[in-house]
């Protein structure tokens, strides 16, 4: 017989045996997210003058990155280094290689790989919506039965082996659109109808993984009526009421006035082009922009400063405004090539986000808008062909 | 000296909330693996639970209420983490317990039953238990923590205990039960 007292003993007991974790990784990521994030208004407006960090861009990162855990876009938060974490795996903006990338025989394409696919558009950042997980065991078709299963029938096929560096997370990486990983994955899926959102690998060593590429130069893009499922629309149009604020709303209908066409490829392109234009500005340092309660898009719009992420939620936020399904997605850009052992060196500080558009018949197409950095060109869409 | 320290904080001293931050990680992530199990939910909780701190800390009137304070930001982060939890399905890994019996044998025969039983207890079971056996919090601290009653908080501690005693009872007799009337 075990009385009440002796069992609270014997767990008490159990609990305080429990070794310490390790918490040295989540405090410091931790304690770098809250160094750019705004403290509340405090109880004396003294305080306020003192204390208060202004929404900022990089405040909101600091925010998205508690949302979903996952993140984080190049060179992000100034002055210093560090960034946020894709769970628990610091994200750094350093020189540390964060994965290597082995390509084929005779591949010499570099491409964007894509780590999380955010639908839900926060005014204060992005994350991942209401989702639903399924395991798919190695070497079977990762997208069958979902939303994003667009066939692979006439699309470019590509295969690489992703070997962790400093990037240990789970989460996979993939050009485009993954079909096939070589181990056991959970996708993790949202909308009513499944869209990728990400997928994670069991254990954290190297993967092989196959992909399917949007098609280049297709007239489809420049499809003038577009007609999309009700759950692409409902999923990957919404938006927060206060995103869209009037220095937005200008932008937005400077777009539309100045676009090659009503279509939704004229319209992202155009888009490209205007927040690639000097009147832009890539810059980290955005601690003196005092954006007050602005949505993020409406504080780029106003500012006219930031980085990847302030590029891409802009973009993003007017193309949905459009009704034009968009989504922000984060990974790394194409980095380093040795042509010698055919591989790709990928920085921690490569770490990107950027915005894929939804193309009916093509599935989705990733366009970047942050303004070239260096002499490296942002632009991942497809060029058309035709008219 | 923690007065001190919570109090320039409020003032936004960053420098001042790492040194609150970096005394209590250690016990936060600990809890929040105990609470949750699963160790990448946990240290999201716990991220959550200091950013959450530092950005609301001008509005904590009294510093004396830090650790209080603190521990319930951190049930509100693992609660958080659960509800995202339930959304995402049944995927989560869950990782085995940790305790370990030390310099006591009669635990080395507890642990299974206490970390079978504890995993069938409810999430806020399991942070009333964390909260008052590990971290040593009071029946009202828990209330506070908890944000429930204190009589609330008692009960959620006495059934948790319960439950786990019959564990212990349980699996005491399973050997009996096993063998029943094959062996002789």
């Amino acid at each position: 017989m075990i009385t009440h007292g002796d069992a609270e003993q014997r767990i008490a007991s159990w609990l305080q045996a429990t070794p310490d974790a390790d918490a040295q990784r989540v405090l410091a990521d931790a304690l770098e997210l809250s160094r750019h994030a705004p403290q509340a208004r405090g109880l004396r407006s003294r305080l306020r003058a003192t204390t208060m960090v202004p929404l900022t861009a990089a405040a909101a990162l600091a925010i998205v990155g508690v949302l979903v855990g996952v993140g984080f876009p190049r060179t992000a938060v100034p002055p210093v280094s560090g960034i946020g974490s894709i769970r628990g795996t610091s994200w750094v903006d350093s020189g540390d290689v964060a994965v290597t990338v082995e390509h084929a025989a005779g591949d010499n394409g570099r491409y964007y790989l894509r780590a999380v696919a955010y639908d839900r558009i926060e005014p204060d950042g992005y994350r991942i919506g209401d989702s639903r997980t399924a395991v798919r065991p190695a070497g079977t078709s990762l997208l069958q039965g979902t939303a994003d299963d667009v066939g692979a029938g006439d699309l470019q096929r590509v295969t690489l082996t992703i070997v962790p560096g400093s990037f240990t997370s789970p989460i996979v990486l993939s050009p485009a659109t993954p079909v096939l990983v070589d181990r056991s994955v959970r996708l993790t899926a949202v909308g009513q109808d499944g869209y990728f959102a990400q997928l994670e690998r069991d254990g954290h060593g190297p993967y092989t993984v196959t992909a399917v590429l949007p098609p280049v130069g297709v007239p489809i893009l420049r499809s003038p009526d577009p007609t999309y499922p009700l759950d692409l629309v409902t999923t990957y149009t919404a938006l927060p009421p206060q995103a869209v604020g009037p220095n937005l709303a200008r932008l937005r209908d400077e777009v539309v006035r100045t676009a090659a066409s009503g279509g939704p490829y004229d319209l992202a392109n155009r888009i490209v082009e205007i927040l690639q234009s000097p009147r832009f500005t890539y810059e980290t340092d955005l601690h003196d922009v005092d954006c007050g309660s602005m949505s993020v898009a409406e504080c780029f719009a106003t500012s006219h400063r930031g980085f990847c992420v302030q590029y891409a939620v802009t973009m993003a936020v007017i193309l949905r405004d459009l009704r034009i399904p968009a989504r922000i997605v984060e990974g790394f850009l194409p980095g380093r090539s040795d042509t010698a052992s055919n591989t790709e060196t990928i920085l921690s500080r490569d770490a990107h986000a950027w915005v894929e558009v939804y193309f009916t018949g093509v599935g989705w197409v990733a366009f970047d808008p942050t303004s070239a950095v260096g002499s490296q060109s942002r632009s991942v869409a497809p060029a058309p062909t035709g008219p | 000296m923690q007065r001190d320290l919570v109090e320039a904080a409020r003032r936004g001293d960053h420098e001042a909330f790492e040194a609150l931050a970096a005394a209590a990680a250690t016990r936060l992530l600990t809890a929040a693996r105990l609470v949750l199990r699963d160790p990448h939910q946990a240290e999201d909780a716990v991220q959550d639970a200091l950013l959450r701190a530092w950005q609301s800390l001008p509005l904590l009137r009294d510093p004396e209420r830090w650790d209080a304070w603190l521990h319930r930001l951190l049930v509100r982060a693992c609660a958080d983490q659960g509800r995202h939890r339930r959304r995402h399905g049944a995927e989560v890994r869950m990782i085995g317990f940790e305790p370990v019996a030390g310099d006591h044998a009669g635990q080395i025969g507890d642990h299974d039953q206490l970390d079978r039983g504890f995993q069938r207890l409810k999430p806020d079971q399991r942070a009333a238990l964390v909260l008052h056996f590990y971290l040593g919090l009071t029946v009202p601290e828990v209330a506070e923590a908890l944000g429930v009653p204190v009589g609330t908080a008692k009960s959620k501690i006495h059934y948790g205990v319960e439950a786990l005693r019959a564990a212990l009872e349980a699996d005491g007799r399973t050997p009996l039960a096993t063998v029943g009337g094959v062996a002789r």
